[in-house]
């Protein structure tokens, strides 16, 4: 049976992803390439529809988790202010409308951003994506790194923002790198110039967010498994493995994209048949690479439910 | 027939609820677990391995008849305190129920003795 709130949790992480990614990428990857298409429709329509999405599942994680609380249906939480309760009176509820705060500024920037950004304010695209960054690391504050108590908690929650940052980075950018080099693949002379230097821009910014995100990863498990005395053998740890694997299979898909699929994207304005060829196949492992995010992502969702072996404690 | 599967995997994966288990454990208690104090104690003081929500986590003593004998609690941080007054001698039997402020639920239960 599909549970809710594991489901919430999930499109919830994907959506925040996308919101970081694709600010990220506009900050840092497309405006620093080619000024001339930028803002970009489509990537400003992205970025609507991932903050929408997120705001959604925000509201029904919230609401599916205060069910679970008080052990009633949602309707029930709803009508008797347990729903209410959660939100005011507990560190997950303020976090969360911190979250929404921010999403509206989001918003709010990106309904006036394009404007300004063409009468010269050039430093609105590094605000959206300080406010996505913020966006995306405070959701570290709904997962097991907020429990996690002294010192230990710093480094932790520490661990955990940098995982959640370097993953929209670089997972979630995915998705408006595919949003930019797709439509050059239709297009009879597609400017490659730009697309190749996205690429490689792109490129290096994954491989620095690959190498945060697992030193991320490595300190997350560290708590979580007990400084991995309680890491073979678990549930936990065979799920954790498990998102290790699709991990290394993604970077496979990156470095095939940055060491085969780019470098035959020759610096030309002129498109030949093989360039348009190689975007395809370019295009189409970018597609693989996102698929396998969102299993990781579903694999977060179902490990932020499960007991941290690391955290259990017997009593005799 | 692919595409099942993959929508069978992604099913599987996400309906793992049913391991869903408590984080915040009881760490030690005074009086502590099973223990045994001359006098009474004036409130039970219960430790957790994580902070709490206070707005969603209890308890409550009984003593060996049953009855209700704890009035008032109070949580901070990761500490829950349950006053008990004068307790006279015998069994007593105390049972909570706590959020952990990374949102997962927990209860249980244990004895202490006051009186030699």
């Amino acid at each position: 049976v599909l549970d809710p709130l594991i489901a919430s949790r999930a499109v919830h992480l994907a959506s925040s992803l996308v919101v970081g990614g694709v600010a990220i990428f506009s900050a840092l990857i497309v405006q620093s390439v080619n000024t001339t298409s930028f803002p970009d429709r489509r990537q400003e329509q992205l970025m609507f529809a991932a903050l929408a999405l997120a705001v959604l599942s925000g509201a029904t994680w919230l609401l599916f988790l205060a069910a679970r609380i008080g052990q009633s249906s949602v309707a029930a939480v709803i009508d008797d202010g347990t729903a209410w309760s959660v939100l005011t009176e507990t560190q997950f509820g303020q976090v969360w409308v911190g979250r929404l705060l921010i999403a509206i500024l989001l918003f709010c920037v990106g309904l006036v951003g394009p404007g300004v950004w063409r009468r010269g304010l050039r430093l609105l695209p590094s605000l959206q994506a300080a406010l996505a960054v913020v966006f995306v690391g405070m959701l570290a504050w709904s997962g097991h790194a907020a429990g996690t108590m002294g010192f230990g908690g710093f480094l932790h929650f520490g661990g955990d923002v940098l995982h959640l940052i370097t993953a929209a980075a670089w997972v979630g950018g995915l998705v408006p790198l595919l949003m930019f080099v797709g439509p050059r693949v239709r297009s009879p002379q597609p400017p490659l110039v730009d697309c190749f230097r996205v690429l490689r821009r792109f490129s290096t910014l994954a491989a620095w967010s690959v190498a945060a995100l697992a030193a991320g990863g490595v300190l997350n498990t560290w708590f979580m498994t007990n400084g991995l005395r309680s890491f073979f053998g678990t549930e936990y740890g065979d799920l954790v493995l498990v998102k290790i694997a699709l991990f290394l299979v993604m970077l496979g898909f990156g470095a095939a994209n940055r060491y085969w699929f780019t470098p035959r994207l020759l610096p030309t304005n002129v498109a030949t048949e093989e360039d348009t060829r190689a975007l395809r196949l370019l295009c189409a492992s970018v597609s693989l690479e996102i698929a396998l995010g969102l299993v990781v992502i579903c694999v977060v969702a179902v490990l932020g439910q499960l007991p941290p072996p690391g955290h259990e404690h017997h009593m005799d | 027939m692919r595409n099942f599967r993959i929508i069978a995997l992604f099913a599987a994966l996400l309906g793992c609820s049913t391991q869903v288990q408590a984080h915040a454990m009881l760490d030690h208690a005074s009086p502590a677990v099973g223990g045994t104090v001359a006098t009474s104690p004036g409130q039970v003081t219960l430790y957790f391995t994580q902070a709490l929500e206070p707005k969603f986590s209890g308890g409550e003593v009984h003593n060996a008849a049953g009855a209700r004998v704890d009035h008032g609690k109070s949580v901070s941080g990761n500490v829950m305190r349950l006053s008990v007054g004068s307790l006279p001698p015998g069994s007593y039997s105390v049972t909570w129920h706590v959020l952990s402020v990374d949102t997962h639920t927990t209860q249980g239960s244990f004895n202490f003795h006051v009186g030699k």
